[in-house]
C-alpha cells in the first residue's frame, strides 16, 4: 500500500507479475525491522516498568532486580537500534514517498541545505513553520550525507496530493521525541547499573514506571504518521486508488459509523477489563506453575 | 475455467469445511455450556476446548484469507454486502473469546455467571449467523451488473437462510455433545450423552428437511446433480453419517460418534459445494451475473503461487494441529496440570 511493486495494471486491476518484487518491495525491510524493534522496546519497557514498581514497593525484590536488569538491557538495545533503523526507514520514505517526508519534516519549499526541525508549529495556510528550532542542513545531511542534497517541498506537489499536514507532522515528531526519551532513560539506567546504583535510585525507578505506556503511544504515533502520511491514497499513487475512490459502494456511511461506535465501545470495555485483570496479576506477583511465589537466588550485586 | 481456478474453488471449500468441523465442536460445547451443573463442570468444559478453540477459529481466517486472495471480487461483494452481518459475527466471536478467557480470572460469582451467559449466547449466535451466511450464499444474493450486493441487511434474513442457520446450530450442538462425551467422564460425560441422543434425531430430521426444501425450491443448486447422478451420494452419505453417529452414541462409542458427526458436517459442506460449483456467489434471480470461479478469480500467477504456498503450508498446519490434539488427548477435568481455566 505504501510502495507497491511487482504488479502491472490490466484493465484497471493490479495483477501480480513478480512475487518476490511484491514481497520485498522498496519499504519491506525498513518497515519490518523498524516495527519489530518497536515491539521489542514495548515489551521491554513493560517489563521494566513493572519491575521498577516492585522495587519501589519493596516487593519480590530479587525477582524484580533480575527482570529489571534484563529488560533494561533489551530496552536499551531496541531503542538504540531505532537510530539506524528509523533513519533507514526515513531515508526510504524520502526516496519513495517524498511528499510524506516533506509532511513529516514540515518542508514546504524545495530546497538544498534543508534543515532538520527539532521543534516547530506548521501553519499550512501560510506554508510556514512557526517557532522553528532547526539544525541547519540537518535533513539534507541525514538523507544523503550531503548538505547540497535537494529535498522536495510540499509546494512542488499539487495541493490535492498533500497528506493532512498537522497530523502527519505532529505524530512523526512526537514519535521521534519519545524515541529520544527511550534512548536517554535507558542510557541513564545502564550507567546506574554500571555504577551499581540502579536498584536504589528511586528517581530512575519512578521514571521507568511512568515510561511503561510510552512505547505503546510511540507505536501508534508511528503508525498514524505512516498511514495518514500516505493519504490521499489507499494504495500509494495507484490509478483509481485514492481513498475517496476506493470506498465501498455498498456500505453506507451510517453503517460505518455504527461499526466504529461498536468498536469504540467494545475496545474501551476490553481495555478497562484488561487493565483490571493485569493490575491484579501484577499485584499478585510472580508465581511458578505450582502457585508458589518464585524464589530467586540472591544476585551478587 | 483454468486448473487453478477449479483447484481454488475446492481449496476454499476444504478450508471452510475444516473450520466447520473444528470450530463446530467448540461452538457446540458453548451451546450446551449453561446446561453443565456448577462451576467445576463448566470449567471442565472450558478445559476440554481450551487448547484448541483458538486454533480452530483460525481456519475461518484462512478460508476468508484464501477467498480474499484467490477470489477478490467475491470477497469484496460478500464482505461489503454483508457488512452489518459481518460486524455482528465479529462482535459475537470477540465476546465468545473474551468470555472464555476472562471468566475464571475472578472468583466472584456474578463475574463468572455473566461471562458464562455471554459465552453460551455468543456460541449459539455464531453458529446461527455463520449458518445464515452459508444459507444466503447457497440461495444466492441480489447482485447488480458490476457484481455489487444489491440487497439490504434484511434481505439476508430470508426463510431459506434462517433454516440453514438453525441446521448449523443443531449440527454443531450434536457435534459438540459428542465431543463432550468423548472428552469428559462421570456425571458430565453421562449428561453429554443425553445431549447427543437428544440433538441427533433433531439434526437428522432438519437435515432431511433442508435437503428436500433445497431440491424443491433452489433449482440452481440441483443443476450439477442432474448432470452427474453420482453426486446424490453426497447428501445420502451425509444423512447416513448422522444415523451412524446416532448409533454409536447409543453404543457408548463417543469417539466413533464424533468421527461420524464430523463426516456428516463435511458431507453437507460438500453437498452444498457440489450444488454451487462453479458459482461462488449465485446472483439471485439472474444467474448469468453470478460470481464464479471462472469470472471472479485473481490472475493465474497469483493462483499458482498461492497453490504452491498452500501445498507447503497446509500440511504443516495440519501436522501440528494433529500433534496438539494428540498431546491433549484423553479425558479432561479441572485438576489436571494442563487445566488452565
Amino acid at each position: 500500500m505504501q510502495t507497491p511493486a511487482g504488479y502491472q495494471l490490466v484493465n484497471g486491476r493490479a495483477e501480480l507479475t513478480d512475487f518476490y518484487a511484491a514481497v520485498f518491495n522498496p519499504s519491506t525491510v525498513e518497515r519490518y525491522t523498524h516495527t519489530v524493534a518497536g515491539c521489542l522496546a514495548t515489551g521491554a519497557f513493560f517489563m521494566l516498568g513493572i519491575s521498577a514498581w516492585y522495587l519501589l514497593k519493596g516487593k519480590h525484590v530479587e525477582f524484580a532486580k533480575r527482570s529489571l536488569r534484563l529488560s533494561l538491557i533489551v530496552a536499551f538495545l531496541a531503542s538504540a537500534a531505532q537510530l539506524p533503523l528509523g533513519h533507514m526507514h526515513a531515508v526510504q520514505v524520502a526516496k519513495t514517498q517524498p511528499e510524506k517526508l516533506a509532511a513529516f519534516e514540515g518542508i514546504f519549499q524545495t530546497q538544498k541545505n534543508a534543515p532538520a526541525l527539532v521543534f516547530g508549529i506548521p501553519n499550512v495556510e501560510e506554508g510556514k513553520i512557526h517557532a522553528a528550532i532547526e539544525i541547519p542542513s540537518g535533513l539534507s545531511m541525514m538523507i544523503a550525507m550531503d548538505p547540497e542534497y535537494e529535498v522536495k517541498g510540499l509546494n512542488d506537489f499539487p495541493r490535492d496530493e498533500w497528506p493532512p499536514i498537522a497530523m502527519t507532522f505532529y505524530s512523526f515528531h512526537l514519535m521521534v521525541y519519545l524515541g529520544a526519551w527511550f534512548i536517554f532513560i535507558t542510557t541513564i539506567g545502564l550507567f546506574l547499573l554500571w555504577r551499581k546504583k540502579l536498584y536504589h535510585n528511586r528517581l530512575f525507578l519512578k521514571a521507568a514506571m511512568v515510561s511503561l505506556p510510552l512505547p505503546f503511544l510511540a507505536n501508534q504515533l508511528g503508525w498514524i504518521a505512516a498511514e495518514v502520511g500516505r493519504q490521499p491514497w489507499v494504495v500509494y499513487r495507484m490509478p483509481g486508488m485514492r481513498t475517496s475512490e476506493a470506498v465501498s459502494i455498498t456500505v453506507s456511511a451510517g453503517e460505518i459509523l455504527a461499526s466504529i461506535i461498536m468498536f469504540v465501545i467494545l475496545y474501551t470495555l476490553l481495555g478497562l477489563l484488561w487493565i483490571r485483570l493485569l493490575r491484579k496479576a501484577v499485584r499478585r506477583g510472580p508465581f511458578d506453575t505450582d502457585g508458589k511465589e518464585l524464589k530467586i537466588k540472591e544476585l551478587g550485586a | 475455467m483454468s486448473f487453478y481456478q477449479i483447484i481454488w474453488f475446492f481449496l476454499v471449500g476444504i478450508l471452510l469445511t475444516i473450520f466447520a468441523i473444528l470450530d463446530g465442536f467448540d461452538f457446540g460445547v458453548g451451546i450446551w455450556y449453561l446446561r453443565a451443573k456448577g462451576d467445576k463442570e463448566r470449567r471442565t468444559l472450558l478445559n476440554a476446548i481450551g487448547p484448541f478453540w483458538d486454533g480452530n477459529e483460525v481456519w475461518l481466517l484462512t478460508g476468508g484469507g484464501a477467498l480474499f486472495a484467490a477470489f477478490p471480487p467475491v470477497y469484496a461483494t460478500v464482505f461489503s454486502g454483508f457488512y452489518l452481518a459481518m460486524m455482528l459475527v465479529i462482535l459475537v466471536l470477540i465476546f465468545r473469546a473474551i468470555s472464555l478467557e476472562f471468566r475464571s480470572q475472578e472468583q466472584s460469582k456474578r463475574w463468572r455467571s455473566t461471562w458464562d451467559v455471554a459465552f453460551s449466547l455468543a456460541s449459539m449466535l455464531a453458529a446461527v449467523l455463520l449458518g445464515v451466511a452459508f444459507g444466503n450464499i447457497l440461495r444466492g444474493i441480489p447482485l447488480d451488473e458490476a457484481g455489487n450486493y444489491a440487497g439490504s441487511f434484511f434481505t439476508l434474513l430470508n426463510p431459506y437462510a434462517l433454516m440453514v442457520g438453525i441446521l448449523a446450530l443443531v449440527a454443531m450442538a450434536f457435534h459438540g455433545a459428542n465431543y463432550v462425551t468423548l472428552k469428559t467422564a462421570g456425571a458430565l460425560g453421562g449428561r453429554a450423552k443425553k445431549w447427543a441422543s437428544l440433538s441427533g434425531p433433531v439434526y437428522l430430521v432438519l437435515a432431511l428437511v433442508a435437503v428436500i426444501v433445497t431440491v424443491s425450491t433452489q433449482p440452481h443448486l440441483v443443476e450439477n446433480y442432474r448432470h452427474a447422478l453420482i453426486l446424490w451420494a453426497l447428501p445420502i452419505l451425509s444423512l447416513a453419517f448422522i444415523v451412524g453417529a446416532m448409533i454409536y452414541v447409543k453404543r457408548d462409542r463417543p469417539g466413533v460418534a464424533f468421527l461420524f458427526s464430523s463426516l456428516s458436517i463435511a458431507g453437507f459442506m460438500a453437498t452444498g459445494g457440489a450444488g454451487l460449483f462453479p458459482r461462488l456467489v449465485p446472483a439471485l434471480g439472474n444467474l448469468e451475473q453470478s460470481l464464479t470461479a471462472g469470472n471472479a478469480s485473481s490472475s493465474p500467477l497469483t493462483l499458482k503461487i498461492m497453490f504452491i504456498m498452500a501445498i507447503i503450508g497446509v500440511p504443516i498446519v495440519l501436522g501440528y494441529t494433529i500433534w496438539v490434539y494428540k498431546m491433549f488427548a484423553g479425558k479432561v477435568d479441572v485438576d489436571h496440570e494442563s487445566s488452565h481455566y
